[in-house]
């Protein structure tokens, strides 16, 4: 899966997953309100994941660093 | 003077929602020649009370007793989240695999905190705004700016559950290709001051109804057709820049945390560093600009550094915007950024370097990538003076070449807000 289809799978099942949920108060459905933060911590955490995987295997050697 | 610390309750004017913002704010003083304006920016609240307009914070309606209803409801709502969040950890697991171990696994460690910390907040607004209607004052309209967010979403769907008219006034989120899911694109409001034709194009793409949507202008360019815009020898001389020398000015940009898409840092990086050398081997000045939400602190960014190392002549700032535009032969921005459209708007003209999904839909700017983009600068700057800029101007912003824009828009969310 590409990082686009990943963001919309993982999207449309947080709204699945909301609405089976039911939170609401005063007449309104919360969840809808909350996909932008939903969003952007999901997508934070998955940029650090692919920032991880595009690291190189073996760190480069820190100059001037002690045990 | 009105009092900030509380919405006015006497007198029988309608009230007006508005979230704050500044794409709202050209509209502040005209909106209150026929409302009282709620808002849900307590600074913004404040910065009206400051322009002696009828105005306070929606959260002023909040006292003691709301306040532990508040908390109360709050843990009774996370409490059901965390009742269910075993299964939804289980299908995040299913859909992204090896993905980072806080989704695919630990979710029911961190989620259902997350998630009381946000339904609190939306809860206090909804809370607030039960209370202003219990109190009798009648609510005509809400006015928001991109309501994709918890807080200014949350004002659309309470009035929208309730039959009140609610209006987006964007700014300008029309740089995404057609077909592209984007949450900037699902805006709740029933009706849309879209700031020109392309906008309008934007929206209707995304199956919002053509005849809510309005090409009105963008209030906040006004200010650059009737505002104090310095000379171009008047901008160098306060910025420092020599008369004789080309000077460019790299627009950086913010990461977008609503996708995943594009390189992020590493694009970031590889632009900047094409820009410079650009400058570099032109013997031009460079104005490295922050992007305003770019949320680092000045002292991270390696640009003055960079310059320095490579002997290119500049400044850093993250203010001065139209004195830099003004300054400047030809403008870079690290992404389709609005910048191009202020900066045609002032006479500059621009590129960009492009991102994975996002794009102007006209021809202009000219735009290209870390590879190409000296010859794409040779271009912009070949284009200063250009008719075919104004027309760009045109399919982004309605109100150009007048820029009356906060006029219209006002005018237009009148026509529809009942007052009988």
């Amino acid at each position: 899966m590409t990082n686009a289809e990943i963001e919309i799978a993982v999207r449309e099942l947080a709204h699945t997953w909301a609405d089976e949920l039911g939170l609401e108060y005063s007449g309104v459905q919360l969840p809808d309100l909350m996909e932008y933060n939903f969003l952007t911590v999901i997508n934070r955490l998955m940029l650090q994941h692919i920032a991880q995987q595009n690291a190189p295997s073996e760190p480069p050697p820190v100059e001037g660093a002690h045990a | 003077m009105p009092d900030p610390s509380a919405l006015p309750r006497a007198g029988a004017r309608p009230l007006m929602l508005v979230s704050g913002g500044y794409t709202t704010q050209p509209l502040w003083a005209q909106l209150a020649e026929r409302y009282d304006l709620a808002f849900l920016a307590a600074p913004a609240a404040q910065l009206a009370v400051g322009l002696g307009l009828p105005a306070a914070p929606i959260a002023s309606a909040i006292n003691a007793d709301i306040s532990e209803h508040i908390q109360n409801s709050s843990v009774m709502l996370a409490a059901k989240v965390t009742n269910s969040v075993a299964g939804l950890s289980a299908r995040f697991g299913e859909v992204i695999g090896h993905g980072p171990e806080l989704l695919n696994g630990k979710i029911p460690d961190w989620f259902p905190g997350f998630s009381h910390h946000l339904i609190n907040a939306v809860v206090s607004i909804l809370a607030a705004l039960d209370e202003i209607e219990r109190s009798q004052r009648r609510i005509v309209g809400c006015i928001v700016h991109e309501d994709v967010s918890l807080d200014t979403r949350a004002l659309v769907a309470w009035c929208s559950a309730r039959g009140i008219p609610t209006f987006q006034v964007p700014h300008a989120p029309c740089h995404l290709l057609p077909g592209v899911a984007d949450i900037h694109g699902e805006t709740r409001a029933e009706f849309i001051a879209a700031s020109g034709p392309r906008m309008v194009d934007f929206y209707a793409e995304r199956g919002h109804d053509s005849e809510t949507i309005a090409a009105l202008g963008a209030p906040q360019w006004d200010e650059y057709y009737h505002g104090a815009i310095p000379e171009r020898s008047e901008s160098r001389r306060v910025l420092g820049i020599p008369d004789d020398k080309l000077a460019i000015l790299y627009m950086s940009s913010w990461a977008q945390t609503t996708s995943t898409r594009s390189g992020f840092e590493a694009e970031f990086d590889a632009g900047w560093k094409a820009v410079l050398a650009q400058a570099q081997a032109r013997d031009a000045y460079l104005i490295a600009m922050l992007h305003m939400h770019d949320g680092r602190p000045d002292e991270a960014h390696p640009y003055l550094q960079d310059m320095d190392t490579a002997n290119v002549a500049g400044l850093m700032t993250r203010h001065h915007f139209s004195y830099s535009l003004r300054a400047a032969d030809v403008m870079v921005a690290q992404a389709p950024s609005n910048a191009c459209l202020v900066a045609a708007i002032l006479g500059t003209p621009s590129c960009y370097l492009q991102t994975e999904d996002f794009d102007y839909a006209t021809a202009l700017p000219f735009r290209g990538q870390p590879e190409t983009i000296g010859a794409v600068l040779d271009a912009a700057l070949a284009s200063r003076s250009a008719s075919e800029w104004g027309e760009f101007v045109g399919e982004y912003n309605s109100a150009h070449p007048d820029g009356d824009a906060a006029t219209r828009v006002v005018d237009w969310i009148n026509s529809h807000v009942a007052l009988d």
